[in-house]
Parts: C-alpha cells; structure tokens; sequence
C-alpha cells in the first residue's frame, strides 16, 4: 500500500517535464480541452477588480472557442484560419468586424500554441522555463513590451494542462486567468467552433 | 463610428465630482487595456493604442466623459418647463457654449450641448433602468453632431462610490 501510494505521488509529479522537449511530449497526446474560467483584471483605480468568467473549448491542432458569459457574453471562435467574434447586444449577438480582431487572432493563435506545448517558437517572446514550473514570456521588441511587459503562465500538476495565466501590460495593471474544471481529450462536435449560438 | 464601424469595449472611468477630475480606461473585452487618459486641470494619456492613439480622439474622449459626468462649467442662466414636463436647466459655458439638462419624472434625463453659433453639437441621455446603481444610471447615450458624427451607447456594469 505504501509502495502505491509513493508511486502515484511521483507519477503526479512528473507533470509537464522540466524542459522544452518534455513540455512538448507531454502536450502531444492533448488533442482536445474544455476549461471553465474566471478572469480578474486588476488596476491601480479599481477599487477591486473587475471579474469575467467564461469557457473555453480546444481541438487539435488550432480550433478554439473562447466565449466570456459575464459580465459580457461575447464569444471568439478560430477555425481553419478564421476568427470571428460575436457580441451580445440586445437584439442577440451580433458577429463584430474591427481592427481589434487582427489582434486578436494573434493572441489566440498563440494560445492555441501553448496548448500545443510549444512555448519556445513565438519569435516575440523570450521564453524562459522556472520552478513551478512557469513559464515566463518577455517580449523581445521594445515597441511590443510598452503594450506588454510579461507572461507569466503557470502549469498544472496535470501534463498538458495550464492552471493560470498572468499578463502584465504594466506594473499595476495585469490580467490573471484561472482555469478550472478542465476536461482533457472528450469528443468535441465541430459546430462548437462555427457557431456562436 | 466614421465608415460604419461599431465595436463594444470595456470602459472604466473614476470621477471626482468635487476635484472635477477624471481617468478613463478603455479596453478590449479581455481586458487589455487600449487607452487610459486622465484629466486634473489639463489632459494626461497614459496609454493610447491604435486605433486610440490620436490627441484628437484623446481630447474629445475626455471631453465627452466630463460633459457626462460633471456638473457643466459655467453659470446658471436660465430655468423652465419643456413642452413634454421635463424641468429644464440652461449653463452658459465659458467657451461660449450653452448646456441644457432636462430632467423628466421617471428619472431619466437629457442634456444637449449647443456651440456658440447655437448648432447642436451633443446629446446625452440617461436611462434610469430597474436596478439601483449609486443613483448611476443603467444606459446612457451620447451621440456626437457636426465635423466628427459618433454615438456612444454605455451600458451600467458596476458602480461604486469611492471614499475621497
């Protein structure tokens, strides 16, 4: 009994791995996730921060579905190269066009890498793998740190699974996601990503 | 917007009625942050973001945000009754401008900002709704009228009353 319970704590902690390549390995057989979160944004002026939730939905190799449902629901779907966003309004949601969205086809596609485990291979950021194990992400062009200084991404005990991430565009102001509920490898129909209803 | 544009975003704005002060953030629905300005006695931008990054839009952002939210410069010159019930009070600003706010029974309320030439330049109107938010109001409209043509629909998230 004692050997078994020594054995599952050190299968637990092997986790993601401690290097690049074991990130990576470990991140391969994820071919699909769902995830509840809570995002705090958090400012010097907030009296407290301002909380978001939502869910997301992943599929291999670059499907996802990032839908906020408080305090806004308004929903972001990537699908063979395409990104929508679709806002609440009161006549239903509305699908949006705007400059804001070319930016943000960047950031899901680079989230869309992390699930993938490949941290390393986004040419703005610097990479570095700490104890935690975190991963921290510094932007290598001065122009694109005045917009974001770090990332900070925190990795569960689960291989292929992330617990936080932490943006700071500046010192006092950051943006924490946590995710929770997440369920690895469950079959997902592909309307999740089309669709926005 | 200009062009046919229409996009939501976040915004935030902390007030001070007493040192008429005011900073504003505005950010993406994800939370990053795309401008955030200030006005204490002269305009400060803190951070401005394409496509927010213009003295122009800087200026006529905080503007707006004071015309909403600030007791209007300049005298009281005048009081009445609209034809529809609506109290009526008349500002004559320094810059020549007038500011009228029509307050109706329900609550709600109105203002319109004429230039000195008396063209219309800006109307805002504030909807009360069913939930309490600090006397804030649930919805507000400001449309902008003239050189540069705009609406700004806000919709009450939270409010909350800060200790000075």
């Amino acid at each position: 009994m004692r050997t078994a319970a020594v054995l599952m704590a050190a299968c637990l902690s092997i986790g993601w791995g401690s290097s690049w390549e074991e990130l990576k390995s470990a991140a391969g057989p994820i071919k699909s996730i769902s995830a509840e979160f809570v995002q705090e944004k958090h400012m010097k002026i907030l009296a407290r921060p301002l909380v978001s939730s939502g869910v997301f939905f992943y599929q291999a190799p670059a499907s996802l579905r990032w839908e906020y449902r408080a305090p806004v629901r308004n929903i972001l779907l990537m699908n063979n190269d395409r990104t929508e966003r679709h806002v609440a309004t009161d006549t239903g949601l509305v699908k949006e066009a705007g400059a804001n969205l070319q930016a943000m086809q960047v950031v899901l596609e680079q989230i869309t890498q992390w699930l993938d485990g490949r941290f390393d291979e986004n040419p703005m950021f610097a990479a570095n793998l700490e104890a935690g194990p975190k991963i921290v992400l510094i932007p290598k062009e001065k122009a694109f740190a005045k917009m974001i200084q770090r990332i900070e991404l925190l990795l569960s005990n689960r291989a292929g699974i992330i617990d936080t991430v932490t943006i700071y565009e500046t010192a006092d102001s950051f943006t924490k996601l946590v995710f929770k509920n997440v369920v690895i490898n469950q079959p997902m129909d592909d309307s999740v990503f089309r669709k926005a209803s | 917007m200009p062009g046919g544009m229409n996009f939501v975003m976040m915004g935030l704005t902390v007030t001070s009625s007493r040192f008429r002060t005011s900073r504003s953030v505005i950010m993406t629905l994800e939370g990053f942050v795309v401008f955030d300005g200030e006005y204490d006695q002269q305009l400060i931008v803190h951070r401005a973001l394409p496509p927010f990054d213009s003295p122009h839009f800087a200026g006529g952002l905080m503007d707006d945000i004071r015309l909403i939210f600030l007791e209007p410069d300049g005298p009281l010159i005048g009081f009445g009754e609209s034809a529809i019930g609506s109290v009526v009070c008349r500002h004559a600003a320094p810059d020549g401008s007038t500011v009228d706010i029509g307050l109706q029974r329900d609550g709600a309320w109105e203002l319109r900002r004429y230039s000195s030439a008396q063209r219309l330049t800006r109307t805002v109107r504030a909807l009360t709704g069913a939930r309490n938010h600090s006397g804030f109001p649930e919805t507000l409209e400001l449309a902008a009228r003239g050189d540069q043509t705009y609406k700004l629909v806000m919709t009450l998230v939270e409010a909350v009353q800060i200790e000075p």
